[in-house]
């Protein structure tokens, strides 16, 4: 008897647990266009009952990158089921795509260089931009003409970041005149308190690029000599190194790493305010640009919905949302003037037009061939 | 067998310094699920809201059905099939018996890296399998049907099998054999193997790690992602849920051996 | 049918073991046979396999980086068997000395910790050892240090993670044999005039060999065969044999490097699976199968 009891105790609470509030999402096409705001453009009648058929988005990105809400907000819009699988680095994301090209992903999120990889592998299939309305009215004009994807034909910039580096100024000297330089990060470390703790990020193309920026080289350089300097500036700092990590939030915002780089610095503009004394630093000079490029693979089985859920990302309150969330520039126009005081003073989005000029994205020279391949044996020898 | 008080001293001191240092971790652990802090590194006051996320959070309510889907799936399978092959190994002779024992030892001898990254290349390029439940739980059978035929077997070892013949000398054809003699003496092991092998497939990482498909996140990878990205109570939260879930299982199988008694 | 029927009466142990042999040789035996082939076959520079035979993912091995990442795997591998050794086998004596009726609780409370995920554990001690993290707290309160010691992203932190994580597996082996040890025989080397040292070195040790190798299955190899605790508490700086499996497979897509290296992972395993056995007797084998 006392079994049955707890039986029925556990089918309860699963079936608590299991039933999941689907109310308020629009469900006819006539719903969808009246619940706009002013400003959101729809998306064509076939494209919305196709998507409302297909039912789920299946989205491979980072975990914990993009504020929930962009998730939540649209599966409650349009009731449609989102599912999220998490890589943890680009290489990650690649060799998935390369041992199954078929996986039947709707959404992913790789970086420029990666999209050019994926491109390569005839991976990706075209946006149809008939089907994205708000990215045609509110696209940023600088947006519109990438190199790595002009006309955006495959891609859209979701998002420009610059890198740089974090420093806790708490644990430092604030007034070193490195600081704002590239050569804090390669040259000061001997001299900190426990050497900074230092962290780097565990990438290759973004420490070696830097390594090259901060000699003056560029990005992409597959230039012999040019390479060996880095390397040498490389080998100097590796002693100091505490650990290779690409997301050690635990150790900035703990207090255990007070340098960490080079890496996008909007990512830590969710934790400024709480952590005292962090500071986000861009290099004067120049720096590597990166940033989002949402893409639709070939195999996608949703791609209504796919395409639904770019044109939703371009809504002024989205992309807003995003903005501060990630400390990126974001492609919509409006936004810019819509950031809070604190966003607006982030550097990413004080960095001159100049600035952004001068600094690079990775590039097919660095990824392939002969750089790649010396690359590979520098970052070796560095982890060794 | 005592030995002298005065040389006992060391010896305690050890086992309790060796407790102390299995247990702190996780005690801790518990101790920050609480914390008011959201990056789970000091204490700032008390409260339950990471076990109240737990509940709402759509993405950790999806991995816990994952797994315990996988779990599930596995247990049965992989139990049924151990039972069946401990009984095949001490009962009969046979050519390859030797072979079959050792190459069941496989998956335990071989390092889990080494077995999961093979099943990934067998499943995308081999046999084609699409990456996703059937993968995994392909992949967890093959770890954990090894760990029932090792138990059973242990079992079987030590039961007197002159039951078995004498029912059937009574008559009894195979499968009632089976039905009142053979599994009534071989639960308390087949019982034993499903406590084993479902937190070990509950709880198993690499071998998902390498073979998981969309939407088939389990707890233990969903822990993973969030674990590089931000520190939160959170995980502290589930990591104390998993804790309690061989305390649960363990007050099951003796509530089960009590209502046996009776 | 019939035909069928007499032929499995004939053979009966073919419907017990029949399916699980099929399954073993599909998923357990081929993706073995599929990664040794692999691993003769070519990496182009585009990311492809090429069905080229080469062997130049062998020769990387002996490339010093590589090889002091299979030497350090040894390393650690060896180190984390001796101290789990030498910590577990005095606990087990202790338990079974001392336990009296509370024997089997207090073996359950070492076996509890490693039933929960591991990466939980895992990510709990990594807080505890962090440079800001509770034992370094509790150190610089209690005035033993003057400021916080790195352990975390240190091979010693590495080798810490490995002890941790392992020693119940030392522990419950030896603690069987050491349970099943014959009372007699003890009480009898003591009435012959041995001392309890003696006695422990001529008499309780070498029964319980087997109990040590079983232990040392259990924890020497999982150990050769990790990735996650390096990955975790060495800080990306620390690899073992493992990390390169990972790297080779999941992060560079080279699958034959991955799958070279898998082999000579194996092939180590196998043979220290063969010498415990010759040298601690069918007796280990017997006490997991």
């Amino acid at each position: 008897m006392r079994k049955t009891y707890v039986l029925i105790i556990l089918f309860t609470v699963l079936g608590l647990f299991l039933i999941s509030s689907s109310f308020a999402a629009v469900k006819t096409y006539e719903e969808y266009v009246a619940s706009l705001e002013n400003g959101y453009e729809p998306v064509p009648r076939e494209v919305f009952e196709q998507a409302m058929k297909e039912g789920q988005l299946n989205i491979y990105d980072w975990a914990s990158y993009w504020d929930e809400d962009l998730y939540n907000d649209f599966s409650k819009i349009f009731g449609i089921k989102i599912v999220r699988d998490n890589f943890a680095n680009y290489e990650e994301m690649l060799t998935k795509f390369k041992l199954n090209p078929n996986i039947e992903y709707d959404f992913v999120l790789p970086g420029p260089r990666s999209f050019d990889q994926m491109k390569a592998l005839g991976l990706i299939s075209k946006l149809n931009h008939d089907w994205l309305p708000n990215v045609t009215k509110n696209i940023r004009p600088a947006f519109k003409e990438m190199a790595f994807d002009p006309g955006n034909q495959y891609t859209i910039l979701y998002g420009l970041s610059l890198a740089g580096y974090m420093v806790n100024t708490s644990f430092v000297d604030k007034d070193d005149p490195r600081i704002g330089h590239w050569s804090y990060l390669f040259d000061a470390p001997k001299d900190l308190p426990s050497h900074g703790k230092l962290i780097i990020r565990d990438n290759m193309y973004s420490v070696i690029g830097a390594a090259l920026q901060y000699l003056g080289y560029s990005l992409n350089s597959v230039d012999e000599k040019e390479l060996m300097e880095a390397k040498k500036v490389l080998l100097k700092i590796k002693p100091y190194i505490m650990a290779f990590d690409s997301w050690p939030k635990r150790q900035i915002v703990g207090k255990q790493s007070w340098l960490f780089g080079p890496c996008s610095i909007g990512d830590y503009l969710p934790f400024i305010d709480d952590v005292p004394g962090l500071k986000a630093v861009l290099p004067k000079g120049s720096t590597e640009l990166r940033g989002s490029c949402p893409i639709i693979p070939t195999p996608a089985p949703h791609k209504a919905v796919a395409h639904l859920w770019i044109n939703y990302l371009f809504r002024r309150d989205q992309a807003l949302k995003h903005a501060v969330s990630t400390g990126m520039s974001s492609p919509h126009k409006e936004v810019s003037q819509l950031l809070p005081q604190r966003v607006k003073d982030f550097p990413t989005n004080r960095a001159t037009g100049e600035y952004i000029q001068n600094s690079e994205f990775l590039e097919p020279p660095s990824y392939t061939g002969k750089g790649l391949e010396i690359r590979t044996k520098i970052w070796e020898e560095l982890k060794k | 067998m005592k030995l002298s008080k005065t040389s006992t001293m060391p010896l305690t001191m050890v086992a309790v310094f060796t407790y102390f240092c299995l247990w702190m971790p996780v005690v801790v652990l518990f101790f920050f699920s609480f914390t008011k802090d959201e990056y789970a590194t000091e204490w700032k006051g008390f409260t339950t809201r990471w076990y109240m996320e737990i509940v709402t959070n759509i993405q950790i309510r999806d991995a816990l059905l994952n797994s315990l889907y996988v779990a599930a799936v596995t247990v049965i399978v992989a139990t049924i099939a151990g039972t069946f092959t401990a009984y095949g190994l001490y009962k009969y002779r046979f050519r390859g018996k030797n072979l079959l024992r050792m190459t069941i030892l496989f998956p335990i001898v071989v390092p889990y890296v080494v077995t999961a990254g093979a099943l990934l290349l067998f499943f995308s390029r081999i046999i084609h399998i699409p990456l996703g439940y059937i993968s995994i739980i392909i992949a967890h059978i093959c770890f954990s049907f090894p760990l029932a035929v090792f138990i059973v077997l242990g079992r079987m070892q030590r039961i007197n099998w002159s039951l078995e013949e004498a029912a059937s000398t009574l008559g009894a054809n195979r499968l009632t054999v089976w039905r009142t003699i053979t599994i009534p003496l071989l639960r308390p092991a087949i019982l034993a193997s499903a406590v084993i092998i479902f937190p070990w497939s509950f709880n198993d990482f690499t071998i998902t790690y390498f073979v998981t498909g969309i939407g088939t996140t389990t707890l233990p990878i969903y822990v993973f992602s969030q674990l590089r990205y931000g520190p939160s109570p959170v995980i502290n939260a589930i990591g104390t849920l998993f804790v309690m879930l061989p305390f649960l299982l363990v007050f099951f199988m003796i509530f089960s051996k009590k209502t046996e008694v009776t | 049918m019939s035909k069928i029927k007499k032929y499995l009466a004939s053979r009966p142990h073919i419907l017990y073991v029949g399916p699980i042999s099929l399954w073993t040789l599909v998923f357990i035996i081929g993706p073995l046979i599929v990664i040794f082939y692999y691993s003769f076959l070519t990496f182009s520079s585009t990311g492809q396999i090429l069905n080229t035979f080469t062997l130049k993912h062998y020769r990387n091995l002996l490339d010093p980086n590589y090889f002091t990442i299979l030497m350090r795997t040894l390393a650690y591998g060896f180190g984390t068997n001796m101290v789990c050794l030498l910590i577990g086998y005095p606990l087990a004596y202790w338990v079974v000395t001392y336990g009296g009726k509370w024997k089997t609780l207090l073996i359950f409370l070492i076996i509890l910790p490693s039933w929960t995920c591991y990466l939980i554990k895992i990510y709990a001690l990594q807080t505890l050892i962090a440079y800001n993290g509770l034992i370094n707290q509790i150190l610089l309160d209690l005035k033993l240090l003057s400021s916080p010691i790195d352990i975390l992203y240190s091979p010693v932190a590495v080798v810490l993670g490995l002890i941790f994580t392992w020693i119940p597996f030392m522990i419950l082996p030896i603690y069987a044999s050491l349970d099943g040890l014959d009372r007699s025989l003890l009480e009898a080397s003591l009435d012959l005039g041995a001392t309890p040292t003696e006695r422990f070195f001529t008499v309780t040790l070498p029964l319980t060999k087997g109990g040590i190798f079983a232990g040392t299955i259990l924890v020497f190899i999982p150990v050769l065969g990790e990735w996650l605790i390096p990955a975790l508490l060495g800080g990306a700086k620390v690899m073992m044999a493992g990390n390169l499996v990972t790297l080779h497979f999941i992060s560079a897509g080279n699958i034959p490097a991955g799958s070279s290296i898998a082999t000579v992972l194996t092939a180590t395993i196998i043979l220290i699976v063969y010498l415990c056995i010759k040298l601690g007797g069918e007796e280990a084998l017997e006490r997991i199968i």
